[in-house]
């Protein structure tokens, strides 16, 4: 009963976006739909419209883009969203409407065209070449503290491979933490460059492993390559306040205040008793002379 | 030391073997893989790995008839000790709460419990009147003044070097005196015999875990020790569909959410989202940050709120 | 020697003949009253034997205490029960120490009350144990920082003072008993022998007895203090509004003062009744402990406007709720029951001569000794159902406790253990002390070595 309670409040609370997404049409002035994306799909664009949509779409529209995100919304992998042209899609997201909000005073023109442009590669990756291997060395440079990361291809011939985003990460203990910048592109050279952060904390050696990663690429397959350096600063642990003797210690830790308090008066009570057992024996004894 | 290398390879080796619930024969003993398996082998049937590298599949109960004493004190003296060079601390996002309970739902099956046992406990919060209600995740805050620890007489509830407080439960008495000290209501008592005792019967006692629970004494949640002695993520702040949890190590200033995976600069957490701890006025200094309640997802609906009863 | 004097000599005699058959009527004497009495504590404690070994092997989800009221019924018993073995200290030592005459007669009944409540205080704590089977934990693993290793340390301590003080002045009275129960069986003379030391009553010994029972009372004297305000501080270590106070050390001593001199009046009276004994308990007797009472209630109700006065003109946050849960909520009844009836109407009544007569003595000190119950389940448990964050997620009951019918019958138990010891010693040995009563009506030390 109680759950069947609590599921009523959450349909109702649905209800009405899912009347909205039926029956209510969004329609789009047609001047507006015809409007045609300046943008090309290439992978830097992709990038672009993907980070944006990792950071704007994806708590209501879902990781995976289905509508399924904290609250049921459209899904941009059905044939209804994906029949629409780029122009009305960029018009709904620039003006938005009910739990939609306009995206168009926070995005450029050409941020919305290229989350647009991601999700039409999203649902159609063919458009795009298949993903290549790709090589990546990583080198550190000790004067400016900085990684570079240098990227060709996989083949023996190794020509660089220019404006590929490469991710930078310090390896921590449950997971990878990022550094530099959200993208980081590679030059014509392929190569880019990032500074190490200041205030990280490694090993108590100060090592730290970083890692140089090329991920989630729409023109290349995953790869990665790590660095061991070290320049963090030294792992404290605060053991030495641990061992100390405290009230919540172990028994073999009790405070010395403690340990002179409790036998000090524990030995004094004790004294006395065993003082008064020693005298009813003096008493005993006593008793034993009377009678001789 | 020896013991644990040989035992971390051959748990590489089951890894690679791809088993989703693998025990390890390590020499005389039995050790039931914790933080991999889903419900501590509860099927009749688990993979086991003997010490020739060959892969059997025995009955719970036939592996158990196996283990010595040796064995099940090497799990409680191993647990006994704090993790090297690590302070766990667990940072829960407030404002990311939608009282999902998937949390709540993990950690009573890993850790055995009945329904009104809570290591861990999703409470609607409304600090006054005009104050907007917000639910709260509650743990164990693994203080580093723990009221708990101070009061055991037989050393059962202890701090370990790591941060973490864990109960024994082949020492305690059951005097309840923790549970009466701890300001949290954080701790709970097994008031009969624990569901599954008989299956669980011969399994030997994990510290890290506290299972199997034993009838007439306390149980606490423990961080997953178990999983965090393997670098994985706590089972409930992996259970969690909203991205709640952050959990990490205090010294390399680091914690990981455990929902989407990022790890993110501890003090910058903590000090964008102007983090607290419970009650911090008590002195107990707990390892757990609350984020507050900002940009809810949900708020929660106070008048028909049914999270009081089971 | 004039016949003057040999006349005075022969009145002596026969007058302490007369003493000696007259304390020694209960161990020779038992009516059926004693034995219906005697068989309906076997049954109680026989009953909560029962209820005890169930509880053992379902575990303590036979009481009604939760995760949240950890703590019920059984730690109430606890602390009423130390609080009664309080008054030892208090009639025995304290009195005596202060020259006050009129308190030999209640030395002895003090003592072993002291005695039967700290061993009805320890069966009651192992009975509140989760793993009584891991009693030995403490001995093996005990944490000095722990309050309950001070408890354990100091209750047993307390114990073995409260047999020394109740032992050492009942040494001459055992040797008197040797020779004059001659009709009784060997097994019992010979205990008697024994205990009594070969007493002699000469000048050593009596030097020696004196001196050793002066040392006790003024050595049980702190550590009566001592197991009072330990077992108060298992609860005021601990951050919980309502426990979380500073003066519940002295608080739980004057508490303890107030019952313990209630449960003495309780049990002089029944002794009065059933051996007719008058002329040792007279009424200026009750008259007497009736203003001790008045004195110790009048400290208690100093200690509880100051307990609960001072947070509730604050209503700090986490107090408040357990405050006004005594004041006007849950509680309220028995709250207020216990404050009215319980304490301040005995002082008023009290304070009028009519009301320390024995009879309405008694009944007052019934109600105190009820009122002193109820007021430590009030300290113990409404606190415990309001901690510092919302009780959710658990069944309706966990916000709420009563004790189960198990729990009452095992606390009943208890009681019937603590009244069987004072019982059965009551049987066998003098419960008015015979020498030092001998020696207040100027018996020399002479006659009574000689009888």
């Amino acid at each position: 009963m109680a759950t069947l309670k609590n599921i009523i409040p959450i349909l109702m609370l649905f209800f009405p976006v899912a009347t909205y997404s039926q029956k209510d049409v969004w329609t789009v002035p047609p001047e507006k739909a015809a409007k045609v994306n300046p943008l090309e799909i290439k992978p830097k664009n992709l990038t672009v419209g993907k980070n944006i949509f990792s950071r704007n779409c994806v708590a209501c529209h879902g990781a995976k883009a289905d509508g399924q995100g904290l609250i049921q919304s459209a899904s941009f992998l059905t044939d209804t969203f994906q029949k629409q042209t780029d122009g009305a899609i960029f018009h709904k997201m620039v003006t938005g409407r009910n739990k939609m909000p306009p995206f168009g005073s926070v995005l450029k023109d050409d941020e919305v065209w290229s989350v647009i442009n991601y999700l039409r590669v999203l649902v159609n990756p063919s458009v795009l070449p298949p993903p290549k291997d790709i090589r990546i060395e990583l080198a550190a440079s000790e004067e400016t503290h900085s990684l570079t990361a240098f990227l060709t291809t996989a083949d023996s011939v190794r020509v660089p491979l220019g404006e590929v985003d490469v991710h930078y990460y310090i390896k921590r203990d449950f997971g990878l933490m990022r550094f530099g910048e959200i993208s980081n592109y590679t030059s014509e050279k392929g190569k880019v460059t990032v500074s190490f952060p200041d205030g990280i904390i490694g090993d108590d050696q100060g090592n730290v492993t970083v890692l140089a990663r090329i991920e989630n690429d729409f023109l290349y397959k995953n790869n990665e390559s790590a660095v061991v350096l070290r320049w963090g600063s030294l792992l404290v642990t605060e053991d030495a306040k641990f061992n100390e003797r405290t009230l919540w210690g172990s028994r073999s830790k009790s405070p010395v205040w403690l340990l002179i308090l409790a036998n000090g008066i524990l030995a004094g009570v004790w004294g006395v008793i065993l003082y008064i057992l020693y005298n009813l024996f003096r008493i005993k004894k006593a008793g034993k002379i009377f009678i001789k | 030391m020896d013991f644990n290398e040989q035992n971390k390879s051959r748990r590489k080796f089951l890894r690679n073997l791809g088993l989703a619930a693998p025990a390890v024969i390590a020499g005389s003993g039995v050790i039931l893989e914790g933080c991999s398996s889903p419900e501590g082998g509860s099927g009749a049937k688990v993979k086991v790995l003997t010490a020739d590298h060959k892969l059997v599949e025995v009955e719970v109960a036939g592996i158990a008839a196996n283990k010595e004493s040796a064995d099940k004190s090497y799990l409680t003296k191993r647990g006994r000790k704090g993790l090297e060079g690590k302070k766990f601390v667990l940072v829960v996002d407030l404002g990311k709460c939608k009282n999902a309970r998937k949390c709540m739902d993990k950690c009573q099956a890993v850790h055995q419990l009945r329904p009104d046992q809570h290591h861990l406990n999703v409470l609607l919060m409304k600090d006054s009147e005009h104050t907007s209600p917000y639910f709260m995740p509650k743990h164990c805050q693994h203080c580093d003044n723990p009221p708990c620890v101070k009061v055991c007489p037989v050393d059962a509830t202890f701090k370990r070097s790591d941060g973490i407080v864990l109960i024994d439960n082949e020492r305690c008495i059951g005097c309840r005196f923790c549970i009466a000290a701890c300001p949290y209501t954080a701790r709970s008592f097994n008031w009969y015999e624990p569901i599954d005792a008989e299956k669980y019967k011969d399994v030997p006692y994990d510290i890290e875990k506290n299972v199997p629970q034993k009838k007439g004494t306390v149980t606490k949640c423990t961080f997953s020790a178990d999983c965090l002695r393997e670098d994985k993520l706590p089972y409930c702040v992996s259970a969690c569909p909203n991205g709640v949890y952050y959990f990490g190590n205090l010294y390399e200033n680091a914690v990981t959410n455990g929902t989407t995976g990022e790890t993110v600069s501890l003090s910058d957490l903590l000090a964008e989202n102007s983090a607290y701890r419970l009650m911090e006025d008590l002195g107990t200094a707990p390892s757990v940050y609350y984020l507050p309640p900002k940009n809810r997802a949900l708020i929660p609906d106070i008048e028909n709120d049914n999270s009081k009863k089971i | 020697m004039t016949d003057l004097y040999r006349k005075d000599e022969e009145i002596k005699k026969e007058q302490f003949q007369e003493l000696l058959s007259d304390l020694t009527r209960p161990l020779n004497h038992t009516s059926l009253t004693f034995k219906i009495w005697t068989g309906f504590l076997l049954l109680l404690a026989a009953g909560a034997g029962f209820m005890y070994f169930r509880q053992v092997q379902q575990g303590l989800g036979t009481t009604n205490m939760r995760d949240i009221a950890s703590w019920g019924l059984y730690v109430s018993n606890f602390v009423f029960l130390i609080a009664v073995s309080l008054v030892g200290s208090l009639i025995t030592a304290i009195l005596k120490l202060s020259n006050v005459r009129w308190a030999t007669p209640l030395t002895r009944i003090s003592e072993i009350i002291a005695v039967a409540a700290l061993i009805s205080a320890l069966l009651i704590i192992v009975v509140d144990m989760g793993r009584p089977d891991r009693l030995w934990h403490i001995a093996v693993f005990g944490r000095l920082q722990s309050p309950i290793v001070w408890d354990i340390i100091t209750v047993n301590t307390y114990l073995v003072l409260s047999l020394l003080l109740l032992y050492l002045p009942l040494i001459p009275d055992l040797a008197r008993l040797g020779s004059f129960m001659s009709h009784k069986p060997a097994w019992q003379r010979k205990m008697y022998k024994i205990l009594s030391l070969g007493w002699q009553g000469t000048g050593d010994q009596l030097k020696l007895l004196e001196k050793s029972v002066a040392v006790l009372m003024v050595i049980i004297i702190p550590v009566a203090f001592s197991i009072h305000t330990v077992t108060s501080w298992l609860f005021a270590s601990t951050l919980r509004p309502g426990w979380d106070s500073t003066i519940f050390g002295p608080y739980f001593v004057a508490g303890a003062f107030m019952v313990g001199a209630a449960a003495v009046i309780v049990v002089m009276y029944l002794i009065r009744r059933e051996y007719s004994y008058k002329q040792y308990l007279t009424d200026h007797h009750f008259d007497m402990i009736g203003k001790l009472l008045v004195l110790t209630s009048l400290v208690y109700l100093y200690f509880n406007l100051n307990e609960y006065m001072v947070p509730g003109y604050k209503m700090k946050s986490g107090e408040s709720a357990h405050i006004l849960g005594l004041f006007k909520g849950e509680f309220a009844i028995m709250f207020w029951l216990v404050q009215t009836v319980g304490l301040i109407l005995p002082i008023i009544l009290l304070v009028f001569k009519p009301f320390r007569k024995p009879r309405p003595l008694l009944i007052i000190s019934l109600i105190i000794v009820v009122g002193a119950f109820l007021k430590r389940y009030l300290i113990v448990t409404p606190t415990l159902l309001h901690p510092f964050l919302p009780v959710q997620n658990y069944p309706e009951s966990f916000a709420h406790y009563h004790p189960t019918f198990s729990e009452l019958v095992i606390t009943s138990g208890s009681f019937a253990i603590m009244a069987l010891v004072v019982t059965v010693f009551i049987r066998f040995f003098p419960i008015i002390p015979i020498c030092e009563t001998a020696h207040e009506k100027g018996i020399d030390q002479e006659t009574i070595n000689n009888q």
